[in-house]
């Protein structure tokens, strides 16, 4: 999922047949350092919904990871 | 396995600190054991921390230590300055902070009329520090950032088991070293997960090997 460390929320925007419907994610960041060779790096966490239109959003997963299957689902009738 | 470890070496500590209880109620004419009115304190500084900043070594600091004697037991309280700098293959990495130690040793030379030790103790360490670090993120679809974060303010505690000598070696001056077994760290921290404690080491290893060799000038009490 693309995040910026730069905010706490992201907004995205899906258009299909004819809807568009909009989801607005909430994160923390924070830093961890795992040793001086592998470096720091941003640990998205406490993934949220903060406003949306679909009316059934799930979070699954509010640990942003590269290996997580999957952090959000979202059904659509 | 850790946690036997920890169990075994708590169950040590305890068979250390009961069995001179004991043997004090099977020999109480045995006045050596028990419990004495302070003699003398002892104040001293590791040398080991004194020959890292000279040899400008990334990690610099210093540590003081004193200890006063209640019989074979030994009050003993330590207190450090500990700063540290990791270059990060994106960035870097600071550290400084205060710690202290308070616990007992207990003295096995019994009969030492120079007050020359082997002892087994005790301790438990607090650690207060602040940690910062900058380093390069490339976020995906985002681009490349510049991340600047800070743990102002943590604080960290843990215990140690201790085991060590002293040595008198001219008039006032002892030598010696201290081992410790540096366990069950615990850090308070708040904008990132603390990488380093000063006083005791890397956060996620649950168990660390310390060394000081140390002098003492040992001042009398009349």
């Amino acid at each position: 999922m693309p995040v910026t460390p730069a905010e706490g929320d992201i907004t995205f925007t899906f258009s299909f047949e004819n809807r568009v419907e909009t989801l607005r994610l909430k994160y923390d960041t924070q830093t961890e350092i795992i040793s001086p060779e592998c470096g720091a790096f941003v640990n998205y966490i406490n993934l949220d919904v903060a406003d949306t239109s679909f009316e059934v959003v799930e979070i699954l997963n509010n640990r942003l990871t590269l290996n997580a299957p999957v952090n959000v689902q979202i059904r659509v009738d | 396995m850790l946690l036997l470890m920890c169990r075994y070496a708590w169950i040590s500590l305890f068979l250390c600190l009961v069995s001179p209880a004991i043997a004090q109620k099977n020999s109480a004419a045995d006045s050596v054991r028990g419990f004495h009115k302070p003699t003398g304190i002892r104040f001293g500084t590791d040398l080991i921390s004194i020959g890292k900043n000279l040899a400008k070594s990334s990690l610099t600091g210093w540590e003081a230590n004193a200890d006063v004697d209640f019989g074979r037991y030994y009050l003993a309280v330590d207190y450090g300055s500990w700063s540290r700098e990791h270059t990060l293959v994106n960035g870097d990495y600071k550290n400084d902070g205060r710690y202290f130690r308070v616990g007992v040793d207990i003295d096995f030379l019994l009969k030492d009329p120079d007050k020359n030790m082997f002892f087994l103790g005790f301790r438990y360490a607090h650690s207060n520090f602040n940690e910062r670090t900058t380093y390069q993120h490339n976020a995906v679809d985002f681009g490349d950032y510049q991340i600047e974060s800070a743990n102002l303010g943590a604080k960290a505690g843990w215990i140690e088991l201790t085991s060590g000598l002293r040595v008198k070696i001219w008039k006032q001056f002892w030598m010696g070293y201290t081992g410790r077994m540096k366990f069950l760290p615990s850090v308070k921290n708040n904008a990132f997960e603390s990488y380093e404690i000063p006083g005791y080491g890397r956060t996620f290893k649950s168990i660390y090997w310390g060394f000081n060799y140390q002098i003492f000038y040992r001042i009398p009490f009349k």
